[in-house]
């Protein structure tokens, strides 16, 4: 950490004298089980928060999260701290797997129910939240309701919905070039505004 | 067409794009260090976003989580899953590297050569091993598994009339998913830049031009990684 980073506001870390992410994932590498169980305290909210949020069900939610939770046990040794931080790798992870399940065969006909019932302007009203969500969750609002409605939109129904940007376009009824530009300099926005390095 | 390219990086951080985009984003984004970086950055963003939908995890899950972990082996980091190579192997992939680079030869000399991959750095990785397909044509897959990427030869495929292209595909546990389509050239190189861990065959199929979603046709070819 650089000689100003205590200043830097950092919800991403763990307490000073805990240690930090990419050091338990560093331990867990080496086959460190006991490093995993800590790891897990700290990213299990998460990843589980953001399936439920992707997939809607909360027996589903569960699986994936435990296959998310396994695979990075499973490909720790593949984290490359240059890269960005471990909390980062972890929840990409996490993204991905749900993403890939709402987007299987099987999934569609839910999707399509799903699709009925979401309000993308109220993303944050129907989760029971954890504390590390309420440290982080007024800030990304504020940041989010910063955004024009188009940016702030596309970026939830693609992150939280795991659309395609296509897809956003479709249920947005604007072209899909212009979701994929807004989805850009809207999480650029929102970058500059979180103050999100890596 | 970069810059087209370069304004998928948002849509890519977020997962919002086909397998077929993805595929080709990310051959672009080896090429390209400022969009791997900015997409690193989106990624950080849209983790944001994960955390504040925190919820707390049930309690039995971690117990779940920890007896699944003690019996799962953790992927090694640099020692390849895939067969070492022989004498033999090395031969066939001397053989291989010297067909690759002749048609790449051919290609500059016609003009077609298209975006130039970086192959060179897993044909020439300590771990590099050569795996060679069944089925039409001569397709030959060179896995450098610390790299994490493989490099697709492939010769002597039929010529496809212009309404259909030759699209490869990474074949697992999860299905298939496109790694992209190859470019019209008889002989060609493509790179494959991620190899997930969960994927045992690499298959080519023929598919309408513009690729599909899923294979629609019996591959042409079949590499197995097991």
């Amino acid at each position: 950490m650089g000689e100003r980073g205590w200043l830097r506001l950092q919800p991403d870390e763990a307490p000073a004298l805990a240690p930090s992410a990419e050091e338990l994932l560093r331990r867990v590498a080496a086959g460190d089980e006991t490093a995993f169980a800590s790891l897990y305290d700290l990213v299990a909210g998460p990843v589980l928060g953001l399936a439920t949020r992707v997939l809607r069900n909360h027996a589903q939610a569960e699986e994936v999260a435990q296959e998310v939770l396994v695979e990075v046990w499973r490909k720790a040794t593949r984290y490359v701290p240059e890269r960005g931080s471990a909390l980062t790798w972890v929840l990409t992870i996490a993204h991905r797997r749900a993403v890939d399940r709402v987007r299987s065969h099987q999934a569609v006909l839910d999707r399509e129910e799903r699709a009925g019932r979401m309000d993308v302007r109220r993303p944050f009203d129907d989760v029971t939240e954890s504390a590390l969500a309420g440290l982080d969750q007024q800030r990304v609002r504020q940041c989010l309701s910063a955004l024009t409605d188009l940016q702030r939109e596309s970026i939830v129904l693609a992150y939280y919905n795991g659309y395609t940007y296509p897809e956003v376009a479709a249920v947005l009824k604007v072209a899909p070039g212009t979701v994929k530009t807004r989805i850009r300099d809207g999480l650029i926005r929102l970058r500059d505004c979180l103050g999100v390095d890596r | 067409m970069t810059a087209e390219l370069h304004m998928l990086t948002g849509a890519h951080a977020l997962d919002a794009v086909s397998d077929v985009d993805r595929a080709e984003f990310e051959r672009h984004l080896g090429q390209c260090a400022p969009c791997r970086q900015e997409v690193a950055e989106l990624r950080a963003t849209g983790a944001r976003l994960a955390v504040a939908v925190a919820v707390d995890p049930p309690p039995d899950l971690k117990p779940r989580v920890l007896a699944d972990v003690a019996r799962t082996r953790q992927l090694p980091p640099k020692v390849p899953p895939v067969r070492r190579l022989g004498r033999a192997k090395t031969w066939q992939l001397r053989a291989a590297l010297f067909g690759a680079a002749a048609a790449a030869v051919v290609a500059v000399i016609l003009g077609v050569a298209t975006t130039p991959a970086p192959v060179d750095p897993v044909l020439g990785a300590p771990d590099a091993s050569a795996i060679q397909g069944v089925g039409r044509g001569h397709a030959t897959l060179v896995v450098s598994r610390s790299r994490n990427q493989a490099v697709l030869l492939a010769s002597d495929l039929p010529v496809l009339d212009a309404d259909h292209v030759y699209q490869v595909w990474l074949i697992g546990t999860g299905g298939a998913r496109s790694a992209g389509l190859m470019a019209p050239e008889a002989s060609q190189r493509m790179l494959l830049a991620e190899l997930p861990a969960d994927i045992d065959r690499i298959g080519i199929t023929v598919e309408p031009a513009g690729g599909s979603p899923g294979p629609t046709t019996p591959a042409v070819s079949m590499i197995s990684l097991t």
